[in-house]
């Protein structure tokens, strides 16, 4: 079902605040809030800082292109915070302003180190999704908000704050799990298409009820990790983060699980793949969690 | 306001004027511009920090008479402050902006101190009967600069057997020699020939010195890998120094001279034969060798399987949140490095023999020195 409704014209979230709160989730126009919203004009998600290493070559035409890599992603939001009464704008603009405030971020998210997820909502034909998703990026604020306030312009304020992501990708603000037991140790992770998706990595929960196998394997059909389990008992849990490359046991470093080669951690690529656990003795379940990309 | 992020907090300390060590808490820096630290494996380690020429603690800074401790902090993963570095004051390094002070740990205050005039240790045990005669008379200076550091562990090391003590010859002694020297050259001394890792150390904690016979815990819980913890590495894995067909002289029954070689043939098939000469040290480790002449082969034998495996040092910058420093790991510690990358695929047990961190303008950066342990 197509749509012409665009992210600006649905809510956006950010550390509890609403922005466009006179939208409904479906994107529909409600009058209760037409004059107490902070309305979102432009949303600009497109600068992605790249790492791309260069090289020319000495004393002869052309160069060698090296590695490159998305760093940052910069998010910027501007619009107007709107109140019915002035004392009530100027609450807003102090509640704006914490919101998106660096030092305060940080503080209430000591373990993100002030990384919180801006959602927003985009409407999509691609089946399953159709007709919308609420997506995010994992955002942290990357300067003080601007407020510009004029003499004139009535009970409304302009507005632009400045986010940046040290992970670009957009990911889907539900969260997916997968999970593999005795009734089906392979089973379909998903991932939006393989034309709009984008690498993700999982972690996965690995619960045990004894010893397992030296060569318990999880694979994405490509790549596969091997951990040794046989120094497992009943009601240990093992998490394995595919990004990051850790292994711990009921919390703690368990690095030496691993017997495969280092680059073996593995992600789930667009379109999604194929999970398995193999070699299963012992193990009650292996459950995926992530959030799937698109670009 | 303090955020809950990494960070490195300096604290001084005056002195006690009759131990010359720490007294009592000064101040805290809270305005550095920049603070770095590094702790290292049988050499002194060297922390700074750059202060503003008005900075309020300036004047309360005494060159060689401040002691300093640095703490690592993290809040945001749970970490309490622990302490990294601590040492005493050096040479404030002054322009018109700011002052940069250094800080040497105490170990640097062995170099300070040094033996008698000829002291001889005809067969003696290492660490019982060298290392903790000279520690005793270095603390037991007048005016020593190491009266405040206690005195730990003591351990004799050991020959190829696990049970011998080795023990000098019949002329060993010292001349006028620095005492970090001495006792550095001791340790090599104790490592001869052998795969112990022979170290000696003043603690950062409650400053304290031990000489040990065989330090380091094979971490196997946490490991250094890239893609993973690693963010970058540097790796050097040391052919130019490759050797597999070493000579030395050796004596015989008599006190005749007569040639020992020994080589590494699959290493020489190789890489080629690549020859050297070597001195037997003086004190080898080897142990239960039936005659001197079979010994001195044992030694040299030794020496080329040690010489031909490659020495590989590697540094690498880590990520801090998933190595913070001293974090169920120590210097001496070995564990498993893995890095794929290119031409390099590592996958060995390294030790970790230096850290150093640097809070600056760009947040807190970090790097661990590792080297391949001995061959056994």
């Amino acid at each position: 079902m197509s749509t012409d409704l665009r992210p600006s014209d649905f809510p956006f979230g950010w550390r509890g605040l609403t922005l466009n709160r006179h939208r409904t989730a479906a994107g529909a126009y409600d009058r209760t809030y037409e004059k107490n919203t902070m309305r979102v004009d432009t949303f600009d998600y497109s600068r992605v800082q790249v790492r791309d290493q260069r090289e020319p070559l000495n004393v002869a035409t052309g160069g060698v292109l090296g590695d490159a890599t998305e760093a940052f992603r910069y998010l910027s939001l501007t619009g107007s915070l709107v109140a019915p009464t002035g004392s009530e704008l100027e609450d807003m603009i102090s509640t704006f302003l914490a919101a998106f405030d660096i030092e305060e971020a940080i503080l209430a998210s000591p373990s993100t180190n002030g990384i919180f997820a801006l959602t927003f909502t985009c409407t999509t034909d691609i089946a399953t999704y159709t007709p919308y998703q609420v997506e995010k990026f994992l955002a942290r604020p990357a300067g003080y908000p601007v407020i510009r306030e004029r003499r004139s312009s009535g009970l409304s304020v302009p507005f632009a704050v400045e986010l940046v992501c040290e992970d670009p990708r957009r990911y889907r603000n539900t969260a997916t799990s997968v999970t593999l037991n005795g009734s089906a140790w392979s089973a379909t992770a998903a991932n939006w298409n393989a034309a709009v998706g984008r690498l993700v990595y999982p972690t996965v929960t690995i619960t045990a009820t004894g010893a397992g196998a030296n060569n318990f394997t999880l694979s994405n059909g490509s790549k596969s990790l091997v951990l040794d389990l046989t120094a497992l008992v009943n009601n240990d849990v093992v998490v394995v983060d595919m990004a990051r490359g850790t292994i711990k046991k009921n919390g703690a470093h368990a690095a030496s699980l691993r017997t495969s080669a280092v680059d073996t951690f593995w992600g789930i690529p667009a379109g999604g793949a194929t999970v398995s656990a193999s070699n299963t003795t012992n193990v009650t379940s292996a459950v995926l969690a992530y959030s799937q990309a698109r670009a | 306001m303090y955020l809950p992020q990494p960070r490195l907090i300096v604290e001084y300390l005056t002195q006690n004027a009759s131990t010359f060590g720490p007294l009592a808490v000064d101040g805290v820096i809270y305005d550095a511009l920049k603070v770095g630290w590094s702790w290292y494996s049988r050499y002194p380690s060297k922390a700074f920090f750059t202060l503003r020429q008005g900075s309020v603690h300036t004047s309360r800074l005494v060159p060689l008479k401040t002691h300093i401790r640095i703490w690592y902090t993290h809040p945001g993963l749970g970490i309490a402050p622990r302490v990294v570095f601590a040492g005493r004051l050096g040479e404030p390094d002054s322009t018109s902006d700011d002052v940069v002070w250094e800080a040497w740990s105490y170990l640097a205050d062995l170099s300070l101190t040094r033996t008698a005039y000829r002291t001889l240790y005809p067969t003696k045990a290492i660490g019982s009967e060298i290392a903790a005669v000279e520690w005793a008379a270095a603390k037991a200076q007048t005016y020593s600069l190491l009266t405040h550091v206690t005195t730990g562990t003591i351990e004799d090391p050991l020959g190829t057997d696990g049970i011998t003590t080795i023990k000098t010859d019949e002329r060993f002694g010292v001349v006028d020699v620095p005492r970090l020297l001495l006792l550095f050259d001791l340790s090599e001394i104790g490592r001869a020939n052998t795969v112990n890792n022979v170290v000696f150390e003043i603690t950062r904690t409650s400053p304290t010195f031990n000489f040990w016979k065989n330090r380091g815990t094979a971490q196997t819980a946490i490991r250094l890998q890239h893609p993973g913890n690693i963010r970058d590495y540097r790796f050097s894995p040391g052919y130019r120094s490759l050797r597999n067909d070493l000579a030395t002289i050796g004596t015989t029954v008599g006190g005749g001279a007569s040639e020992i070689i020994a080589t590494d043939e699959v290493s020489a098939a190789e890489w080629g034969r690549r020859q050297d000469v070597f001195t037997i040290k003086t004190l080898a480790g080897v142990v239960g060798a039936a005659t001197e002449s079979d010994a001195q082969k044992a030694i040299t034998e030794r020496a080329v399987a040690e010489a031909a495996q490659l020495s590989r040092s590697i540094q690498v910058d880590v990520l801090a949140a998933q190595f913070p420093p001293f974090e169920g790991w120590e210097i001496e510690d070995t564990l498993r490095v893995q890095i794929k990358r290119g031409r390099d695929n590592i996958d060995a047990d390294y030790r970790i023999v230096g850290i150093r961190g640097i809070a600056g303008p760009g947040g807190y950066d970090q790097q661990i020195i590792l080297q391949l342990p001995t061959a056994a």
